[in-house]
């Protein structure tokens, strides 16, 4: 994968580096699908490269780094960890093979739902047993050979398993594989570069003993080894693992370089304008969002409060655009409810920002600019109002309350400040 | 890649590099084989994340080339082949085709590429301005008889546990003229020197080097009796053995050796002289009843006879002399029976001598006519 921004903290590892002064072990720690794991890979690459621009990519080091040939570097995922696939490295295959070859593998039960992305991505999470990196690769060859005996297969295998490391995959880091592949092989120099690298991607699903086992690698570290431990969620690593790193805080990227990377791969200007405002510095986030989805959801809260003149506001219309119909899954319906709350505010905050005579360049739903203006007769009060109500409503979403009867409530509390009854 | 090889010889190697191969590895490509057809020899590679082996065999090369397949199947598929030349072909996608007689074989292999690079070693082998190979660096060479005989001796006390780097690890001392050779696992420790004319050195050179690598290389040499000497080759990170074509490379151990001429007992003043199958046999019967976890057998030195004796709460007691000639205070120690016995087994000489100082402190085993070799033993406590 490509890396993007977070040039602070690339210069400050070049400088560690250059001064000879590279900790044993660091915390890299910021959002989800970010790049993080990318700068851990990066950061190998600038130990191993021996051009004069480290890392090149081009030398054969490089190329075994990004191979996932390179005996010295190590990296420990999580199972479901998202990766993304770039199908051009799949020559010969249309997208039609591609789509039908991971559909197969959905089929198996050895994919989670694989997204549709814009262009010649596709972001895949992995699925199935905990077992070693190497039975499942043979299980993708296997589902993947009876269903076409070429070469797509193994390309598909590899870019699913061999993304650039030594790989292994898990759901929550025993303490079994942390002695079996570190603890063990720490006291080993490394074969070539000057350090044997462990990335320890989403740390924090680390098992509780296996922090513990982890101590004292990380109090008397052996010389040769660099430990990278990678987390959205620093909060659930004990205080006596994070002390122990050196921490460096990663940003979301800016929206206009997401923006940038979804034009690239051939996402129209304005759905690339509107994922890239809407993930939150996220690649991954700005690569899976439904930007359709989105433009139904601002066009049903619209409706629901009868701004775009067709139908009847009714608060059930409105309690039903907010909870996104039934799901049965109370952790979907949950987050499903939350993300078009956020909606919500975002459409209020526009109205009132008209309201307050800002033009239209400021606004988030430039393409609905008509319609939030029809908001308007409503008053600042009332919508103010509404706004403070929606953000209880999120609050109250952490409850244990049923989703869809507190987003029919909030609906009918919502008509009743506006006045829609 | 095509090529026809002799059955035997292709066995002989694949058999030779395929025990490094690690089957719960993590890196797919190293469960398989690299293999690579150039000249008129087929290059066969294995490795894990600490070892790395390669040899060679002659072959017939069609079109050299390379490609890698898995070890395990290669391995049981050759050794159930008619004793006929093997016909092997790699084509773009890495079909691996496999005939022999009237059996065919098609394997799934993966490409060469994504095979780890074998670690880089300058072997000093440059060519000179006539075009004939000269030796700028050289190696130091170890008589490969007596390393085999000092390996067997040493690397069975290392602890297969690889927690701890200097007790899984064997600690090799280089001096001009002299290789020792020292392992321990905390409780017992072997210590082996041996004159070594071939090996010239400047200054005093310690290496940390992993057990399994050294289980390997004792292997390596068993099965290539014709080779006189051993060439060792270094780097500062890896260390790598050549024998014939056969190469060894294995990573250095971090992490301090104990002292163990500290551990080495100077003044064990009881010490008793013994025939070593009697004492073997003896110790085997006794602890036929001993604990199956700890193993514990009491050693008595009594006037004139070493008295064996074993106590089982559950399964009851065994006891046996053997008679000696022994004026000495009396003492009485414990040990773990399936220690003394590793070392009665390594130990090679007819007669034996026991050395004690107290219960508690370190026991000392050696042959009579073999001043070289030491075993020390750790007593237990009851």
């Amino acid at each position: 994968m490509k890396l993007i921004g977070h040039e602070p903290q690339l210069r400050q590892l070049r400088q560690a580096m250059a001064l000879n002064r590279l900790p044993h072990a660091y915390l890299f720690v910021g959002p989800d699908g970010i790049g993080k794991t990318t700068v851990a890979r990066w950061l190998a690459g600038l130990l191993s490269c021996e051009n004069d621009d480290p890392p090149c990519g081009d030398c054969p080091r490089c190329k075994r780094l990004q191979g996932g040939s390179h005996p010295d570097l190590t990296v420990f995922q999580e199972m479901s960890h998202p990766a993304v696939i770039d199908t051009r490295t799949w020559p010969g295959a249309n997208a039609r093979q591609i789509d039908e070859a991971l559909e197969q593998l959905l089929a198996a039960d050895l994919l989670k739902r694989p997204a549709k992305v814009a262009g010649h991505l596709r972001i895949c999470q992995l699925a199935g047993p905990d077992v070693e990196t190497s039975d499942h690769e043979r299980r993708v060859l296997g589902a993947l050979r009876n269903h076409d005996p070429g070469s797509l297969s193994l390309q598909i295998a590899r870019s699913l398993f061999l993304t650039g490391a030594n790989l292994r995959y898990h759901r929550t880091l025993k303490i079994g594989v942390l002695r079996r592949y570190i603890l063990q092989q720490i006291q080993l120099r490394p074969m070539e570069m000057a350090r044997r690298i462990y990335v320890l991607d989403d740390a924090h699903t680390m098992t509780v003993e296996a922090q513990n086992a982890l101590l004292k690698t990380l109090e008397e570290p052996p010389p040769a080894v660099l430990l990278l431990l990678v987390t959205s969620q620093p909060n659930k690593l004990p205080p006596t693992i994070a002390s122990r790193c050196q921490s460096l805080v990663f940003r979301g990227l800016p929206s206009e370089a997401l923006e940038a990377l979804l034009t690239e791969q051939g996402v129209s200007h304005s759905d690339a304008k509107l994922a890239a405002l809407h993930s939150e510095g996220s690649m991954l986030g700005a690569l899976s969002f439904d930007v359709d989805g989105y433009r139904a959801t601002v066009d049903d809260l619209l409706n629901a409060m009868g701004a775009s003149g067709q139908g009847q506001p009714h608060p059930c219309h409105l309690g039903h655009a907010l909870s996104g119909g039934d799901l049965k899954d109370r952790e979907e319906g949950r987050k499903q409810a939350l993300s078009r709350l956020k909606i919500l505010t975002e459409i209020l905050r526009d109205s009132l920002l008209l309201q307050a005579g800002l033009s239209s360049s400021h606004l988030r739903h430039t393409e609905r600019e008509t319609w939030i203006k029809n908001l308007a007769h409503f008053g600042q009060d009332a919508l103010e109002e509404c706004f403070s109500m929606v953000v209880d409503g999120v609050k109250r979403l952490g409850t244990n309350a049923d989703t869809g009867l507190q987003m029919k409530a909030l609906g009918s509390r919502l008509c009743r400040a506006l006045q829609l009854l | 890649m095509e090529l026809t090889v002799d059955r035997a010889n292709f066995l002989n190697v694949v058999s030779l590099v395929q025990s490094i191969v690690d089957r719960r590895n993590t890196m797919p490509a190293l469960t398989n084989l690299h293999l690579e057809a150039m000249g008129d020899e087929l290059c066969l590679r294995a490795m894990d994340l600490q070892i790395a082996m390669e040899a060679r065999c002659p072959a017939k090369v069609v079109t050299p080339g390379k490609t890698t397949v898995s070890a395990r199947k290669l391995f049981s598929i050759l050794k159930e082949l008619p004793v006929l030349p093997v016909a092997f072909r790699a084509d773009q996608e890495d079909w691996i085709s496999l005939s022999c007689g009237n059996a065919d074989f098609k394997l799934a292999g993966l490409p060469a590429d994504r095979y780890p690079a074998f670690p880089e070693m300058d072997y000093g082998d440059v060519a000179n301005a006539e075009g004939a190979v000269v030796r700028e660096y050289k190696p130091l060479r170890i008589e490969s008889s007596t390393l085999h005989s000092m390996l067997k001796k040493t690397v069975f006390v290392a602890s297969k546990e690889e927690g701890r780097a200097a007790f899984s690890g064997v600690y090799w001392i280089l001096t001009s003229g002299t290789l020792q050779l020292v392992t321990t696992d905390g409780h017992r420790l072997a210590h082996i020197r041996r004159p070594m004319e071939s090996l010239e050195i400047a200054e005093k050179q310690t290496l940390l080097l992993p057990r399994r690598a050294m289980a390997e290389l004792e292997r390596i040499i068993d099965t290539h009796k014709d080779a006189k000497s051993v060439e060792m080759f270094q780097n500062g990170q890896q260390v790598v053995f050549r024998l014939n074509s056969v190469v060894l490379s294995c990573s250095l151990l971090e992490g301090r050796f104990p002292n163990y001429e500290m551990v080495i007992p100077k003044d064990n003043d009881k010490s008793v002289q013994v025939s070593r199958d009697a004492l073997r046999q003896a110790i085997r019967r006794t602890s036929l009843l001993a604990d199956d976890q700890f193993r514990g057998i009491q050693l008595a030195l009594l006037k004139d006879k070493i008295l064996l004796t074993c106590r089982n709460k559950e399964l009851g007691h065994a006891r046996e002399e053997i008679a000696i000639n022994f004026q000495g205070p009396e003492i009485e120690v414990v040990f773990n029976s399936s220690y003394v016995l590793e070392f009665l087994s390594s130990l090679e000489g007819e007669e034996i001598e026991l050395s004690f100082k107290t219960p508690t402190s370190a026991s000392l085993l050696k042959d009579l006519e073999d001043d070289g070799y030491q075993c020390i033993l750790m007593p237990m406590k009851i």
